[in-house]
């Protein structure tokens, strides 16, 4: 099979569509009987499926970034045709060929598309109109500023009335103190609000969480007040965190750096409209990390353009921060074979020195992607612990469900995680355990450990 | 979050500064720090809490404790399951097509391979109790390893763990049953002796379960009759049919014996007659019925009084039970004639139906397979009777389940040969009692039959889908993958058949890429 083709299984498919009913449509279309003109060559796959419509339906996909167009009126993006193409690729019933021409046409506008688009944030970017931005700026800056003061006494008014009394308040008293964040234009303080509505409930220890968690609200407010003080990194950070976004079309214009990239982790989550999609990199040669950050709101795909384990040379661009660790993929160049070990891990002592240092570069930071290994999985009822060689150990987040399924492919052994460690709990994403590369997924609800191939 | 300024902290956070609030000086991490005398009480406490919080966060190391003591898991030489497979068996057991699960690890037993370690606690989680046992050989010994560290899956080794011995004198009663079955594979007499030992101390539910296990499992002999015989005189009615039951199939019993005397005289067939005209007279069964029923015949198993929906005399009902007793064999013995002979006597009587049924009762209790080929093509020509329909379909199933896997085939293999389209509805609750994969002429035929069904049904759906599923699970895949896409196509464009059709499809399909990923 062709390079790209390999990258592809009926899992990543099924990670691509919008919904598991998406899944079950593209398995009844994933029949080579329904299909005429199948083809594929290295980077593309094509097709025409008999529809309900007069004429089949033209299907083609770029096989690297997982983009596919159809001629179904379905809006369901990638639509049943596009994945059951994918399907039956997989089931190795597409023979290779050479690209007809709706398919010819399709890729060079693709082409041309793309280049349009490299040349608008290349061109010398001149605004319409510097004055009224400025004008904007200025206006956002005092909005914050209001919302940043409006919060602060919030805080100092659960002080003086006290935990215990704003815990019986009702979930509006948490959100509405969140909308009017947004309003301020500050959706970072915002959502740190949110989230203190929920350990308001947390359980045992709840006061201690719901405190620390409001103490790093009147950091941050502290930082921003003083922002002009802190170095260049921290600096960005913090507005970062307010909610301020960094434009990605400036960014880009940047020079980012070169690297051989091995994706160490893959992970999707959701909020109540935003699916987010967090890709983990670490440079060979530069030993540096990198966040990738995807976002898709309602039915909208998210790209599947990363498999844990792969490698690829690409230029990166880091968002401005501290330290260093969002990402933009300027440039991709080729492929190389993927590695299906993790990098040198750290052990316990060592993650929490590392930690110790990062935050004085950053005391905002909440959480830093590491490898931690070898590691032996203990669980019980309380839940999964993690013992290092020396005998130190660390729990794993309270919602990790992967526990046994660790301690199994461990089989009394060792095995090494990557994961994002907060300090005091660590949350892993993906294992290695003897050379192979398992992610920590999901089949709906099941938790499970998929090799990776 | 601990230390001593941390709680000082929460707790006039959590109480509230309204209510007072600590000396602001005392709560900072070192000395170094403070707050600037002008803010107020509550920010100072928010700023000493974020300063507190990194200074432990920054600060804390965990000491080492003594290292865990884990069993390290057996090591396997079998060969692994692929992560496609084991993907899929995952899928099934959240819920796609659930019901292919105990197919899934007969295949897998069939290419000799295990589960593999990091799917274990899967397939642990998602089997129900009942299917953990069959499964065991693809679990491995290693399923037993992860037992002994998860408590949740304990009964996963109690079941197979341990000498029977013990497991009969300690174990709940599925595990005493299962150990006496056992027992009695490898020692029969000496099993018996052991149930003997605490028989009178069993309560009566356990004592029937335990003669419903000596039932079905190898290993009844007339060294058995003693204790059968009086088992028929317990207090319970449960443990006397089970007893019964046992004391059936041992045909040199003195309860058989008994029950042959009692048939002598009620069931005859005449004697070949001798003469000219010989050829064009047939031989003849001659009923007569039991004047009454003694207390010895009660106490061998006949019931006085038929159930209430049965309809059939009293006396009738004795007969019938009687010759549901004995061996078949018996008469061919007796009158010196074949199965067909007799059973064209029979069917000439008054009582040809009650006779059928409880011949095949017979059949069933004494596994006497021509008798069962035979009564079963007899019954397949009731299939078209509306009276008899019913009766039919429920005992078909039962007489086709008591012969051998290879041998339900063969008889499968008959019926569909001789089976028309009218027929068909009712033969399809004999396709679903047979559990084990047809052959592929079986298979064929099947589908053959199917074909001539959807000719007339063009505009009518009367077949259920479910039940073109339940065939879907027993067909020989390749054979039927090859016959559905010829009868998708005669099902004609907007047919409720095609959908059916299509949906029976997709299951073969998922059936055969299970196997491939299984057994390739």
């Amino acid at each position: 099979m062709l390079y790209h083709a390999l990258m592809w299984s009926i899992g990543r498919i099924e990670q691509l569509a919008p919904d598991a009913a998406a899944v079950k449509a593209a398995q009844g279309v994933a029949k080579p009987n329904k299909w005429t003109g199948l083809g594929r060559n290295d980077a593309v796959l094509w097709g025409e499926c008999a529809g309900s419509g007069a004429n089949p339906y033209q299907v083609r996909v770029e096989l690297e970034s997982a983009a596919g167009k159809c001629t179904c009126p379905s809006r369901k993006l990638p639509c049943k045709h596009v994945l059951g193409l994918l399907m039956l690729m997989v089931g190795e019933s597409v023979p290779s060929g050479s690209p007809p021409a709706y398919v010819q046409e399709w890729i060079e506008g693709r082409a041309k598309r793309a280049e349009a688009k490299v040349s608008r944030a290349s061109a010398e970017e001149r605004p319409p109109d510097p004055e009224a931005q400025a004008r904007r700026a200025e206006k956002r800056e005092a909005r914050v500023e209001g919302g940043v003061q409006q919060l602060e006494a919030w805080l100092a008014d659960i002080v003086a009335q006290g935990l215990a009394a704003v815990r019986a308040q009702p979930e509006t008293f948490w959100s509405q103190m969140a909308s009017r964040l947004v309003d301020a234009q500050a959706p970072g303080l915002a959502r740190r609000v949110s989230s203190l509505s929920g350990l308001a409930v947390s359980g045992e220890h709840w006061q201690s969480r719901l405190l620390a968690a409001m103490a790093r609200c009147q950091l941050l407010i502290d930082a921003y007040r003083r922002i002009d003080t802190l170095p260049p990194g921290l600096a960005a950070e913090v507005r970062t965190q307010i909610g301020w976004t960094q434009p990605q079309e400036s960014l880009l214009a940047r020079e980012g750096v070169r690297d051989r990239w091995h994706v160490l982790g893959h992970r999707q989550s959701q909020d109540e409209r935003l699916r987010m999609q967090s890709t983990w990199l670490t440079g060979l040669a530069s030993g540096r990390v990198a966040l990738l950050l995807d976002f898709a709101v309602g039915n909208q795909p998210l790209p599947a353009t990363f498999r844990i384990g792969q490698v690829f040379e690409a230029e990166l661009i880091y968002f401005d921060g501290a330290p260093l660790l969002r990402a933009l993929v300027k440039t991709r160049f080729e492929s190389a074979p993927a590695i299906h070990t993790l990098p040198t891990a750290v052990d316990v002592s060592q993650l929490q020195s590392q930690f110790a240092a990062l935050l004085a570069e950053n005391p905002l930071l909440e959480r830093w992607p590491v490898v931690l290994g070898p590691v032996t999985t203990l669980v019980d009822s309380s839940g999964t612990v993690l013992v290092d060689g020396a005998g130190r150990r660390v729990p794993v987040t309270a919602n990790f469900h992967h526990g046994w399924l660790l301690a199994a492919l461990a089989g009394g052994g060792t095995v090494s995680l990557f994961g994002q460690w907060d300090g005091e709990m660590f949350d892993p994403v993906s294992a290695e355990h003897e050379g192979r590369l398992f992610s920590l997924a999901r089949i709906g609800e099941l938790p499970v450990l998929s090799q990776v191939a | 979050m601990s230390g001593d300024h941390w709680s000082t902290i929460t707790t006039a956070v959590t109480l509230g500064t309204q209510r007072g609030a600590p000396e602001l000086g005392q709560v900072w991490p070192s000395s170094e720090l403070s707050a600037p005398a002008d803010q107020s009480a509550e920010r100072a406490l928010l700023r000493a809490a974020a300063a507190n919080y990194l200074w432990q966060l920054a600060g804390v190391r965990f000491a080492p404790q003594n290292p865990p003591a884990i069993v390290p898991a057996p090591s396997t030489e079998s060969r692994q399951v692929s992560e496609i497979a084991a993907w899929r068996l995952a899928k099934m057991l959240s819920g796609d097509h659930r019901e292919l699960v105990s197919e899934w690890f007969s295949l897998a037993a069939r290419a000799g391979s295990v589960l593999p370690l990091h799917w274990l606690p899967v397939a642990l989680n998602g089997l129900h109790p009942g299917e953990r046992a069959s499964a065991a050989a693809v679990l491995g010994i290693r399923a037993q390893w992860l037992a002994q560290q998860n408590p949740a899956w304990a009964e996963m080794a109690v079941s197979t763990v341990g000498l029977p011995i013990d497991r009969w004198h300690n174990g709940t009663l599925p595990e005493r049953r299962a150990a006496l079955a056992t027992m009695r594979a490898a020692e029969p007499a000496g099993a018996l002796t052991l149930l003997q030992q605490s028989w009178q101390t069993e309560p009566p539910d356990v004592r029937a379960a335990f003669l419903e296990t000596l039932l079905s499992s190898p290993g009844l002999s007339d060294g058995d009759e003693a204790f059968l015989e009086a088992a028929l005189s317990d207090k319970r009615k449960d443990v006397r049919l089970a007893a019964v039951e046992c004391l059936c199939r041992l045909p040199r019993s003195a309860h058989a014996l008994r029950n042959i005397d009692r048939l002598r005289p009620l069931l005859v067939l005449t004697d070949v007659e001798k003469g000219l005209l010989s050829r064009f007279k047939k031989r003849q069964v001659e009923i007569t019925l039991p004047e009454s029923l003694d207390e010895q015949a009660a106490r061998d198993g006949i019931q006085a009084k038929p159930a209430a929906q049965q309809r059939i005399g009293e006396r009738a009902y004795w007969l019938m039970q009687m010759v549901a007793m004995a061996p078949p064999a018996h008469w061919c013995e007796r009158f010196q004639c074949d199965i067909d002979a007799f059973l064209k006597a029979v069917l000439a009587t008054d009582y040809a139906t009650d006779l059928i049924l409880a011949l095949s009762q017979a059949s069933v209790r004494h596994a006497a397979r021509e008798w069962i080929a035979t009564l079963s093509m007899e019954l397949l020509q009731w299939y078209g009777q509306s009276e008899r329909a019913f009766l039919a379909s429920q005992m078909l199933p039962t007489l086709i389940s008591a012969v051998p896997a290879a041998e339900q085939d063969a008889i499968m293999q008959r019926l569909f040969g001789a089976c028309d389209p009218h027929q068909f509805q009712l033969l399809e609750s004999v396709l679903v009692a047979t559990d084990v994969e047809w052959s592929a002429e079986t298979t064929r035929l099947a589908f053959a039959l199917l074909e001539k069904r959807i000719q007339p049904d063009r505009n009518q759906y009367t077949y259920p889908r479910q039940l073109l599923e339940r065939w879907g699970l027993r067909a020989q895949t390749e054979t039927a993958q090859r016959e559905i896409l010829r009868l998708i196509e005669r099902a004609g464009e907007p047919s409720p058949w095609k959908n059916a059709l299509e949906s029976l499809q997709s299951l073969l399909e998922f059936r055969l890429v299970m196997k491939q990923e299984l057994l390739t």
